[in-house]
């Protein structure tokens, strides 16, 4: 029986009719999004969209690092700014078109995957941590002190110009943003599936098993490192052109945890997860900014923080927000939305299974 | 010559002597065991052999080359592979994918015609498909069909024990090691296990270099024994003439009544 076996199912992207069904109408809702937005709701949820089609791109870059292949990187803001800022000058100062520009860009962050990923050999846990947060750090210190890049003062990023087509609403931008996030899960998904792929669940797996089977761990860990960084520097290449304007300051610390609290939320090593956890987050992050202007809540925040903490502690509810999340996820579901996703699924066909039988 | 000989291997703990002065050959095709107390050095020998530890002296050698002083990759390519004592199994992936990791170095498949595989009709497609058939028959010889889809992490002990084996032999190496295929199982399953490898064995005209507690299946399948202790040798043969060996039974089988163990 196993003799007839179709082995592409294994790693095929349809694997059933339904599969299709649910495939069409994501798409067919990610095509309709902006009419919908502009016509229904405010145009700043197209904004939204933008945004967490680029968050989107970084949380499944860091989710194969992070997720699958085992290593820590609290530094991908780093790479994520090396994109923003490569893209922005070559388009801007260099005059270069925005897709090469964004190519060699994303290159230029793989090259320092690559090169952080050289320590990461024999750093593991803590020590990787520290080591990837110092990259992340120094990055955005060295372009606060490069005048061309316009130092603290921050860059413009020009007009997005893709040959004959001047991208210039969010609605336009939107399109272009979709389709590389939806590019981006299309080829994490088959490296996943196909064998470098295995090999970095394998080394997450059992290192050294990994090696017997003939993993050269030093390329592939460094491998991971440099795939992860130009997922991060294509993000970062596309935020630039979100916000029209980049500042070293942007691509803090928290940007670095805001990526991988993402994944965890998620669920670690799941594609589908990470593409959850940054909508989710992404979401809860630019509706939060704005919780103080909501009716109610937003006096008694105001209030509560003022009798209780400093003034400055309202500023920050995203972030007790999200604190609060990843705690509760550790505890409740340590395999995250994509953990949740797994059980309801469960839940469903033991339930049908059970309707069928009865 | 021999096909894998292994001279004068010594590797040190700090000042503790792991493996001191061994020495032996594999035949083609033959099982060869090493067996003695806990503590002998047969695993540190295991982790010299495919590269995990880097010997402080002495050589071995498959087919004339020197595996010394090679990254675990490289030795994996020359034609070795191993299964572990305690199962180091890539617990979240399923058995097909486990078995996958064995065809590895057979694939082709990189980064971009991974990333961007098209259809069945693509190279990755097409490689897919024909490492995994080859990884299937594996799956049918070793009786493992049920579990194809199944995370190994959650199979029971015996079956992952199993799954190893097949993933070492989805290499399809010329030396296979297997570090105490049978620890913790029943009387059945060890039977079962032996078995396989006999099969495995004669199906793939692999040496197997077995280390094991059990002597009777030692006495049983062995065409060679070593007997090690404190990291030296202390005997070696067919099963018969390592028993009469008189060091041996003071070292491993017990002074009295070497009989009552091998019952």
């Amino acid at each position: 029986m196993d003799m007839e076996r179709d082995h592409y199912e294994d790693v095929a992207f349809f694997t059933s009719r339904l599969g299709v069904f649910w495939f069409v109408i994501l798409a067919s809702g990610l095509l309709l999004f902006p009419f919908i937005a502009s016509n229904y709701l405010k145009t700043y949820y197209i904004y939204v969209a933008n945004c967490i089609a680029v968050n989107v791109i970084a949380a499944i870059g860091l989710n194969l690092l992070v997720g699958c292949t085992g290593q820590i990187s609290l530094g991908h803001a780093g790479f994520f700014a090396a994109g923003a800022y490569a893209t922005a000058a070559l388009t801007g100062k260099l005059g270069a078109p925005f897709l090469p520009a964004l190519l060699i860009a994303a290159s230029l962050s793989a090259l320092l995957g690559f090169l952080l990923g050289l320590p990461a050999l024999r750093l593991e846990g803590p020590y990787l941590s520290i080591a990837t947060l110092g990259f992340g750090l120094t990055i955005t210190q060295i372009i606060g002190k490069i005048q061309y890049l316009g130092a603290r003062q921050g860059l413009h990023a020009p007009d997005l110009v893709i040959g004959p087509f001047n991208l210039n609403s969010d609605a336009e931008k939107y399109y272009l943003f979709a389709a590389m996030a939806f590019a981006a899960c299309l080829f994490a998904r088959n490296l996943m599936k196909t064998r470098v792929g295995r090999a970095f669940i394998a080394i997450r797996d059992s290192d050294v098993a990994a090696s017997t089977m003939g993993v050269n761990l030093m390329i592939y860990k460094t491998l991971a490192f440099a795939v992860s960084a130009f997922f991060a520097g294509l993000a970062g290449g596309l935020y630039a052109f979100v916000l029209g304007y980049i500042q070293p300051d942007t691509f803090n610390l928290l940007m670095s945890i805001m990526f991988l609290a993402m994944i965890v939320v998620g669920g670690l090593g799941s594609i589908s997860g990470a593409v959850a956890g940054a909508v989710l987050l992404t979401w809860l992050d630019l509706t939060l900014r704005n919780v103080l202007d909501v009716p109610v809540l937003g006096d008694w925040l105001k209030s509560l923080s003022q009798s209780y903490f400093s003034i400055t502690g309202v500023s920050n509810i995203q972030y007790i927000v999200f604190g609060s999340i990843m705690v509760l996820i550790m505890l409740f579901e340590p395999l995250g939305l994509h953990g949740i996703w797994l059980r309801t699924r469960q839940y469903w066909k033991a339930r049908s299974d059970r309707g069928r039988r009865g | 010559m021999a096909f894998f000989r292994v001279e004068e291997l010594s590797m040190w703990f700090g000042g503790l002597a792991a493996l001191d002065g061994v020495g032996f050959e594999i035949l083609q095709g033959s099982i060869f065991s090493v067996i003695g107390p806990n503590g002998a050095g047969k695993t540190t020998l295991f982790n010299c052999i495919n590269g995990i530890y880097k010997p402080a002296s002495g050589s071995i050698l498959l087919n004339g080359r020197e595996l010394t002083g090679q990254k675990p990759h490289a030795i994996a390519k020359l034609g070795v592979a191993r299964t572990f004592q305690n199962i180091e199994l890539f617990s979240q992936m399923t058995l097909m994918e486990n078995l996958m990791l064995g065809r590895h170095l057979f694939m082709k498949t990189g980064l971009f015609r991974g990333g961007f595989m098209w259809g069945r009709k693509s190279f990755a497609g097409r490689e897919e498909v024909l490492h995994r058939k080859k990884a299937g028959e594996l799956i049918e010889l070793l009786e493992l069909q049920e579990y194809r889809g199944r995370p190994v992490g959650a199979l029971p002990y015996g079956i992952q024990k199993r799954v190893e084996l097949g993933r070492a032999l989805a290499m399809e190496p010329k030396l296979i090691l297997l570090d105490e295929p049978c620890a913790g199982m029943n009387a059945e399953e060890r039977r079962d296990m032996i078995m396989r490898i006999k099969t495995v064995k004669e199906a793939l005209g692999a040496a197997v270099f077995l280390i094991e507690h059990d002597m009777a299946i030692v006495m049983d399948i062995s065409d060679q024994v070593l007997v090690m202790n404190f990291g030296k040798p202390v005997a070696q043969g067919t099963p018969g003439q390592v028993q009469a060996h008189p060091e041996v039974a003071a070292a491993y089988l017990g002074e009295d009544d070497p009989d009552e163990c091998l019952a």
